[in-house]
């Protein structure tokens, strides 16, 4: 059976003339290549009377890793459907390499798909399946096998050429699925939840594979999960979905650091994100509900008597001496680190150590949300404050 | 040729399809309507007025049901209400016991009773007759009714459902201290409604549908069913067109009332079990 | 309440297998029995094996297996093939389609007796059916008396009545097939004729072939439309083989003849089965992935 050290070979470029390395920024305003791979324009989508993509505007360029993340129902999928075109758009356009492919057949729009259930063909063999495609479209036999044994040998697939999907694996599907997709040459590759049918130690394999994949490819990939961690180990850039909207596009470090409203700051980071309501007073301090502690505010001039949320990752809060004070719940200890979750002002905090926790029978303790590392939201907008 | 262009000819196909299944029977019921010299009148040449029941009339239901058509009926909901009925204990009692017990031979015994219900009735409806005329039962409505009770089918039906069942129910029941039976009656059955209801249209409509059997078992022309009250109702009334319609329409009203309605429980037990058949 | 599982067991079973057994299997055990015996002028004579050997000799046998045969060739595909257009027509998600859906359902609810009696009179030379050929200048037929037509509209009334219940097979197994499949197979280039002819056509194969094996099984022992309709003639050319064992056994009184026939159309039936799982049960593995 493959592994990961079988990566260790040298590998050949298959389908594209120059390797491109994929290029993970930490903090990214907009991608610095020239050609816009894909183009959407105020994308709608309505199933009857349900609106499911409600004005979607993206621009992702040649050679990206895209993950478009969210919660269930937030649209994501629809969104991959609709670039595919096994949907059709309500309003809006997409263009794909610079040509309006919104009403363009599925097949004739440059795009390959790697299905959740990875849709393979059960009664033909594997060389079956990746050559489909290229049968269905009478492309010459020569070339045909050219390009199945290329994307066979780069996916180590060729020992399994001409095995039925039932005698494979899940994971060796997959790749079957992928080089089905490699195969169309396409300009942009499609990816729905490829690894949620997978168990967790095979998840964490396949990601590394197709982090590889992309590498070696240099190829534009959608991908679309619903698992944070995905999205933010294999993103170029992340697009956070919720109900059909953007909430926000960028790198995936830079919208850990910096996210533009309290759904992306909850969204990525596990244990989520602590939010404290509270108060601007008239000192320019936050009180946080349920307290009379005043907190030094990171944002100084808000006006007195709004509402705000703190900000603060568990892994940011310092324990010990400090203003707040709170009662602990529940220590879960993981060997290398140890989250301890206490009710603290109406609300519950997480803090994450990197220690045991030596404490028996400690109940009450005080803690610090650093300032500098805390960040703040409006409590009615829920957007984050900057200035 | 365009996307539209080959939804206008799918749709023309779908329309004329249903219109091939539903015109003879439209002509049947409105022909029943119709006093019987008029039946053929708008034909030749063909005009709009052969689609409607013109004129109207209820002579020919009045002659039926005075000719005895109604006993007829009410023989035929009796035998195959009582099919039904003890079909639905039999054959669930015998799913039952092949989902939760494990025993030697169990799935070839499983796969004779699966394999029961591909022979059709007319292969042994004859020998049959030898044996139900040594049983006594020829001209009983107990030749009608004991045979059918036990069907293949409706015993895999339920077997498949039943197996579905999650053994945790059992289980907890079990664990209450309740016998099988009880566990039967109490758990198994309320959750296994849409299963009797599609087991019990099938063994409903399969009785209601008989002819050979019931033409060969009770030759005494007093007790008849209706699909062959219907056969002999033709060869005495020949020309009476429009009764020979309304017995028709009458005879294929119960079924289709039945079916209309729980349409949804006889497709998904026929498909269901001809994905695993 | 502790009825040990093996009492328990037996119980449940009982009254199904009892029932099965008594009223399924031993008679097709009774019906070679008693194909060994005859019945001339009420004397009931042991024969053997004569019965069989005098159906092989009678011409009148002969006849009446090559209608039976012909009927079925003809019948058995061309309800198969109809069903599947049938059930292609009705998984499509069209607009009003529900009605549609109800209306191809409408032969099920409708016996064969009343199919027959109903397309009988449509059938008639002053019927409908030759009343709407009129418009078009054709016609009248006399499709159930004369010898050329009357096979053929039978063929036509059981297809009208039995291929909607086909249809529903073939439903489930077009349903069986997931939709992702469809939609990769449209990525790829693949136009609607490829997609049902290299991915459905072959992952349906399982449920065509129950079909097929099912509906020759009923069609091999057609009985109802022969007995109402045409009584095997005109000049036997509707004369199939359980029609003429119905006659041996209850009009003429030879019960051994006519188990014999029975005995013959099941044997045949059997091997006709047999063939087509050999030939047609490559099948594909059944998973989805």
């Amino acid at each position: 059976m493959s592994g990961p050290e079988q990566h260790q070979q040298k590998w050949e470029p298959v389908l594209r003339p120059e390797l491109r390395e994929s290029k993970k920024k930490e903090h990214v305003g907009e991608p610095e290549f020239a050609g816009r791979a894909l183009n959407l324009k105020g994308l709608r989508k309505a199933f009857g009377p349900t609106e499911i993509i409600s004005g979607v505007d993206l621009e992702i360029a040649d050679g990206e890793l895209v993950v478009f993340v969210g919660p269930s129902g937030c649209g994501k999928s629809t969104l991959l459907r609709l670039i595919a075109g096994l949907e059709s758009v309500s309003a809006g356009e997409i263009l794909i390499g610079g040509r309006d492919v919104t009403r363009v057949d599925p097949a004739k729009r440059g795009v390959a798909m790697v299905f959740q259930s990875y849709a393979l063909f059960p009664h033909m063999t594997v060389r079956q399946n990746m050559g489909f495609g290229m049968r269905v479209n009478r492309v010459p036999k020569a070339e045909a096998a050219e390009r199945l044994e290329k994307a066979a040998a780069l996916l180590q697939l060729t020992e399994l050429l001409d095995r039925k999907p039932a005698q494979l694996s899940g994971g060796q599907r997959q790749r079957v699925a992928i080089g089905r997709a490699i195969v169309r040459d396409p300009q942009v590759f499609l990816f729905d939840e490829p690894l949620s049918n997978l168990d967790a130690e095979l998840r964490v394999q396949m990601r590394a594979e197709l982090a590889a994949l992309h590498a070696r490819l240099g190829a534009t990939m959608i991908y679309v999960t619903h698992d944070q961690v995905e999205a933010m180990t294999l993103a170029d850039r992340i697009v956070v979905l919720r109900a059909g909207k953007v909430e926000q596009v960028g790198a995936p470090l830079h919208l850990y650091d910096d996210p533009d409203n309290l759904f992306v700051a909850g969204f990525l980071g596990s244990p989520r994100m602590n939010f404290l309501t509270a108060e601007v007073q008239p000192s320019g301090q936050l009180r946080p509900e349920g307290t009379k502690v005043d907190l030094p505010s990171p944002i100084p001039g808000l006006r007195p008597g709004r509402r705000v949320v703190i900000g603060c990752r568990p892994e940011n809060v310092e324990l010990g001496d400090g203003p707040l004070e709170a009662k602990v719940k529940t220590v879960e200890q993981l060997g290398n680190s140890t989250f301890v979750h206490m009710d603290c002002a109406n609300t519950t905090i997480a803090a994450e150590l990197h220690q045991r926790w030596g404490t028996q029978g400690d109940t009450t303790l005080r803690l610090t949300l650093p300032t500098a590392k805390t960040q703040l939201f409006d409590a009615e907008t829920s957007l984050r404050i900057r200035e | 040729m365009s996307p539209a262009v080959r939804k206008a000819l799918i749709y023309l196909a779908i329309a004329v399809t249903a219109f091939i299944f539903v015109a003879p029977l439209w002509w049947a019921i409105l022909s029943s309507f119709r006093p019987n010299d008029a039946i053929f009148r708008d034909l030749f040449p063909f005009t709009p007025r052969a689609l409607l029941p013109e004129p109207f009339t209820l002579d020919a239901y009045v002659a039926i049901f005075q000719r005895g058509f109604g006993s007829i009926i009410a023989n035929t909901l009796l035998v195959a209400g009582l099919t039904t009925v003890l079909g639905l204990i039999v054959n669930a009692l015998a799913g039952y016991a092949f989902a939760l017990f494990e025993f030697p031979g169990k799935s070839a015994v499983l796969g004779v009773v699966v394999v029961s219900f591909m022979l059709p009735f007319e292969a042994i409806a004859m020998p049959l007759y030898s044996v139900v005329s040594q049983l006594g039962w020829i001209d009983h409505v107990a030749a009608l009714v004991v045979p059918s009770v036990a069907n293949g089918l409706a015993v895999f039906l339920f077997y498949q459902f039943f197996q579905q069942v999650p053994k945790d129910y059992y289980e907890a029941a079990r664990l209450e201290g309740a016998g099988w039976l009880r566990i039967l009656w109490s758990v198994y059955v309320p959750l296994s409604l849409p299963t009797c209801i599609s087991a019990g249209l099938m063994l409903f409509i399969f009785q209601w549908e008989a002819f050979l059997w019931p033409l060969l078992a009770m030759p005494a022309q007093q007790f008849k069913v209706i699909q062959v009250g219907m056969a002999a109702f033709q060869d005495q009334y020949t020309t009476a067109w429009n009764q020979l319609f309304g017995a028709a329409v009458i005879t294929a009203l119960i079924p289709m009332l039945l079916l209309i309605p729980l349409q949804r429980y006889y497709v998904q037990g026929l498909a269901g079990s001809g994905i695993k058949g | 309440m502790n009825r040990s599982p093996i009492t328990l067991l037996v119980l449940t079973l009982a009254p199904a297998l009892l029932g099965l057994a008594i009223f399924r299997a031993y008679p097709i055990g009774l019906a070679f029995y008693e194909s060994l015996y005859t019945t001339v002028a009420g004397e009931r004579t042991f024969v053997g094996l004569g019965n069989y050997a005098d159906l092989i000799t009678d011409a009148g046998f002969w006849k009446s297996l090559r209608v039976t045969l012909w009927f079925n060739l003809i019948i058995n595909p061309l309800q198969v093939a109809l069903a599947l257009a049938l059930a292609l027509m009705f998984v499509q998600k069209l607009p009003g389609m529900a009605v549609f859906r109800l209306l191809f359902l409408i032969p099920i609810g409708i016996s064969l007796p009343v199919a027959v009696i109903i397309w009988r009179i449509v059938l008639l030379p002053e019927g409908f059916l030759n009343g709407a050929l009129g418009i078009v200048g054709l016609g009248p037929y006399r499709f159930l008396t004369s010898p050329d037509f009357a096979l053929y509209s039978i063929i036509g009334i059981a297809t009208w009545k039995g291929i909607s219940y086909w249809m529903i097979f073939l439903v489930g197994g077009l349903q069986n097939i997931p939709q992702e499949i469809n939609e990769a197979a449209r990525l790829e280039g693949a136009s609607a004729w490829q997609r049902l002819w290299l991915v459905t056509l072959p992952l349906l194969r399982p449920t065509l072939l129950f079909v097929l094996v099912a509906d020759i099984t009923i069609n091999f022992l057609l009985f109802a439309p022969v007995f109402m309709l045409t009584g095997g003639g005109p000049r036997g050319s509707t004369n199939v083989l359980m029609y003429e064992a119905y006659k041996s056994g209850f009009v003429f009184g030879d019960m051994g003849r006519a188990m014999a026939i029975v005995v013959c159309l099941v044997a045949m039936l059997l091997v006709i089965v047999a063939i087509q799982f050999r030939l047609l049960s490559s099948a594909p593995s059944k998973e989805a992935c």
